[in-house]
């Protein structure tokens, strides 16, 4: 069955569509990630207008992780503190990237930079988190001796500590200031809510236990997001409602049943299982810099 | 017995100027194409009558676009965006379809002229270039379009029903851009047009997602304050419903 998506004058497969929300919003709920990093490749490579993509997958992110929070409030893993103040670096950080999309945009090397910024981070943080969860895994079989919760670096000489109750950790307010505004300016670029930056930054930068890290995660995500479709719909005009909708029938589903399988699976495993993800991506965008291009021309219609 | 009696008047009548002021009269089935949550494209029957025997060659065109065409080259083993080039009043949709091989109804010379076919669709850029430049640039419009279907690379038949009547049907694909149309009509003999008529097609959005489009593009921060609204209320529901079953 076909349905028309009105802003980007296409039509698509309805079960398509609600499918590829279920599958996401499953991600979402067990990772703690928007799964934006997966959606918006997804939605581009089924010819919807990469704009579009964006700014619709912002809109279906926010009710993913609606729906994934609340599971996660009801069973007090979510750090308020801690997200307000992820929160509002996010907010600044988000808009600065608007800004600068713009400005990359009217270069004509967006795509470029979103691909590079993919393959990067997602690279980066693929390989970290797989080696840290494979060490985490084997010692776990040893039965060694238990690692501290966090190591004690020069992040944590700086000034203005606050005390995170449920993250049980007393540090600068700076340090989530700071990632929550460089997670900010990826989310807006890379049209993602940025969760798989954030995730990684709250266990190694952080130190947060990994029962409160996916549900501040989804907590934060739902401003930025919300910040993202506001600043899409007002600057670029690419927020489509049909098709945000349609992922997220399928998406909040999703959700619900991901927050529930996150109890059945041990820290080291979803972080484990989270990597080979981001790693798949990022090698299925490095494949497509990589590659000589079925045709080197792309083609952009002008809207006045 | 008026009614018939004048019918048959008005249908005398009605032959007997096309066969003396108009050789060549068409229509389509429809001039509004409407566009709403089924979409999935629509035929266009186009028909009409000669009086005269000819070749028919019809294109149809879309509503003109400015286009962005950027070309990658490999940098330091990457691909990325090298080269561009913008070009303005280019049709977004264009089909033709004629009666014969457009190489036996006419000379390549007419058919540049006519702008009939894809190999004679003129499609300049807007900054004056060299003639070499311009061309890869240009055929990589047509070639994106015919990929997305906007651009129809088969000719059409037109098919006659005995000497006079002939029929035509245009596809409009799911992606058709909105606007207005136009299906160029030509009766051709020997290489020159006989008879020409111009008749306009609409493609537009109705219902429901006339009006998503109409408040993304003109109240956009309302329209973002309720795609908001929308997704958090849908978040919320979803958890309720969840934890009832």
């Amino acid at each position: 069955m076909q349905i028309y998506l009105p802003l980007a004058e296409m039509s698509s497969n309805i079960f398509l569509l609600l499918g590829m929300g279920g599958l996401v919003g499953f991600l979402s709920g067990v990772f703690g990630v928007g799964g934006g990093f997966l959606m918006t490749p997804l939605l581009i490579f089924m010819g919807i207008p990469p704009a579009v993509a964006v700014g619709s997958q912002a809109n279906y992110i926010v009710a993913a992780s609606v729906s994934g929070v609340i599971g996660h409030w009801r069973r007090g893993n979510v750090d308020f503190t801690m997200g307000l103040v992820l929160l509002a670096g996010g907010l600044v950080g988000s808009t600065v990237g608007v800004f600068l999309f713009k400005l990359l945009r009217g270069i004509g090397q967006i795509e470029l930079v979103i691909a590079l910024s993919y393959v990067v981070f997602l690279g980066t943080i693929g390989l970290l988190m797989l080696g840290e969860s494979a060490r985490a895994i084997i010692r776990r079989r040893r039965r060694g001796p238990r690692r501290k919760l966090h190591l004690h670096t020069w992040m944590h000489g700086l000034p203005l500590k606050m005390r995170f109750r449920r993250s049980k950790l007393y540090i600068s307010a700076l340090l989530p200031l700071a990632i929550g505004f460089v997670v900010g300016v990826l989310a807006a670029i890379m049209g993602v809510g940025g969760g798989f930056v954030m995730v990684p930054a709250m266990i190694y930068l952080l130190g947060m236990p990994t029962s409160v890290m996916v549900g501040t995660s989804l907590f934060q995500i739902i401003f930025v997001t919300a910040n993202v479709t506001f600043l899409q719909s007002v600057t670029n005009h690419t927020v489509d409602i049909v098709l945000a909708l349609t992922l997220l029938v399928g998406g909040v589903i999703g959700a619900q049943l991901g927050s529930r399988a996150t109890g059945r699976l041990r820290g080291e495993q979803i972080r484990g299982l989270l990597a080979l993800l981001v790693l798949a991506v990022c090698a299925r965008l490095l494949w497509g810099l990589l590659v000589v291009p079925v045709d080197p021309f792309t083609v952009e219609v002008i809207r006045p | 017995m008026r009614a018939p009696a004048t019918l048959a008047a008005a249908l005398t009548l009605l032959v007997a100027t096309t066969a003396t002021a108009e050789p060549l009269v068409a229509d389509l089935s429809s001039h509004r194409i409407t566009i709403d949550s089924g979409f999935t494209g629509s035929d266009v029957l186009l028909y009409g009558a000669v009086d005269i025997a000819g070749d028919m060659v019809i294109v149809v065109r879309g509503p003109e676009e400015r286009i962005v065409v950027r070309r990658k080259d490999r940098v330091a083993g990457l691909w990325m965006n090298r080269a561009e080039m913008t070009f303005d009043r280019v049709p977004g949709y264009y089909a033709v379809a004629a009666s014969r091989p457009l190489g036996k109804i006419a000379s390549t010379a007419f058919l540049g002229l006519y702008q009939i076919g894809l190999d004679h669709l003129r499609l300049e850029p807007v900054t004056e270039a060299a003639e070499p430049l311009a061309v890869p640039f240009r055929d990589a419009i047509v070639r994106n379009r015919v990929r997305n279907g906007l651009y129809r690379d088969r000719i059409g038949t037109v098919s006659f029903l005995g000497a006079r009547l002939f029929r035509t049907t245009v596809r409009f694909p799911a992606n058709a851009p909105t606007g207005s149309y136009k299906a160029e009509i030509y009766l051709i003999r020997d290489g020159q047009v006989v008879s020409a008529e111009t008749t306009p097609l609409f493609i537009s959005k109705t219902g429901f997602q006339a009006e998503i489009n109409y408040y993304a593009l003109n109240r956009p921060a309302a329209y973002g304050l309720v795609a908001i609204a929308i997704a958090l209320i849908a978040g919320w529901l979803a958890a309720i419903l969840f934890r009832r079953t």
